[in-house]
């Protein structure tokens, strides 16, 4: 095949999708665009809602009159879990200023900035918040007196659940928010030697 | 805040002028399969910037910009997602299908470099000399060379 044959094969696959005119591109990337707000809202709406469901059925477990170890437990989880729900809510909110129009630069340093801030979230909520909820449940399951060997399933559950989490911590740094860095970080790079 | 019909006048006028550039810039940045996502991901980012134009440059000057720094958005979320899946699957099944246009056009186009790369999509795209040069900053000269030189490795590759 010649160039210029592939060139008019192009021509006709292009031409097999025309473009539009731009009233009927603005309304619809107008249309998109609010259909992408809506679904951010609901996903919002639907994360709060759900995390404000788990903490009411916390707040129902409290007992005033139950053993001080259970209930010093349930206050550590409640608040490490309302820590970590107004945490990421608070992130995605803040991680949806985009300003594009930037020079290049100054736009991926904004990147990094985003992704920095996803990354000490995860290790914070890893580190400080799910850790010590672990630690939380286990005094509170502790506190209620159960018989031994059901306190060892318990330490054994929570043992796998902060495993779990914290591979899972680690699997999205490495194949998700560290390859970004990277390349930002390279990118970067390449400017601060083209200016120097 | 603009007002929403000021914001849409500007971007009708926008694509107006620049909607051939658009698909340009998806051909020339994205695999056959996500150009149309290229598109609408710039035009999206396009229209919320829009709030924030404060004729501080041109309009022109703006979707470029926005349109840039889309596309490096684009790529590293791609390069992202396929970095996984190639852990995922490091020795992929490929199965045999008759090479059609914009395969071969892929497969030429993934191996040249960069720059080659660019001349060769706005060669297909039929923009003239004065218009690739003024969009990559090579004169006109070294694009001839260049091209004649793409239709050399075109020709040893696929004829025959």
């Amino acid at each position: 095949m010649e160039l210029e044959e592939l060139k008019a094969l192009y021509q006709q696959a292009k031409a097999a999708h025309p473009r539009k005119d731009p009233h009927a591109i603005m309304l619809e990337t107008k249309r998109k665009a609010e259909e992408r707000e809506r679904d951010f809202k609901r996903q919002q709406r639907t994360q709060i809602l759900c995390g404000l469901f788990c903490l009411v059925c916390m707040a129902t477990w409290y007992r005033r009159e139950g053993p001080l170890l259970a209930n010093a437990g349930l206050i550590l989880m409640f608040l490490c879990l309302a820590a970590m729900l107004a945490g990421s809510i608070i992130l995605k909110y803040r991680l949806r200023e985009s300003h594009p129009w930037l020079p290049e630069e100054e736009f991926l340093a904004e990147q990094r900035k985003k992704i920095a801030a996803r990354i000490a979230l995860l290790r914070r909520n890893v580190r400080w918040f799910f850790i010590p909820s672990m630690l939380g449940f286990l005094a509170w399951q502790a506190g209620l007196s159960h018989s031994a060997q059901m306190v060892a399933a318990l330490v054994v559950a929570a043992g796998l659940a902060s495993a779990g989490t914290f591979w899972f911590y680690r699997w999205k740094l490495r194949t998700d928010l560290l390859p970004i860095l990277e390349d930002i970080d390279r990118e970067l790079e390449s400017f601060r030697n083209k200016s120097k | 805040m603009i007002d929403p019909r000021e914001k849409e006048r500007l971007f009708e006028k926008a694509i107006a002028k620049n909607n051939h550039w658009l698909g340009v810039i998806a051909r020339n940045n994205a695999p056959i399969d996500d150009w149309e996502d290229l598109e609408q991901e710039i035009l999206i980012a396009f229209w919320k910037s829009l709030d924030s134009y404060g004729e501080r440059s041109s309009l022109e000057t703006f979707f470029f910009s926005v349109a840039k720094n889309t596309v490096k958005k684009f790529i590293d979320k791609n390069n992202k997602t396929k970095k996984r899946d190639e852990a995922v699957d490091p020795n992929p099944v490929f199965v045999e299908q008759d090479p059609d246009v914009l395969s071969i056009l892929e497969e030429f186009a993934g191996m040249l470099g960069e720059l080659d790369r660019q001349v060769f999509k706005m060669y297909l795209d039929c923009l003239s000399y004065a218009e690739m040069s003024a969009a990559l900053g090579v004169d006109e000269v070294n694009l001839r060379k260049r091209i004649s030189r793409i239709k050399e490795q075109f020709k040893a590759r696929y004829r025959g």
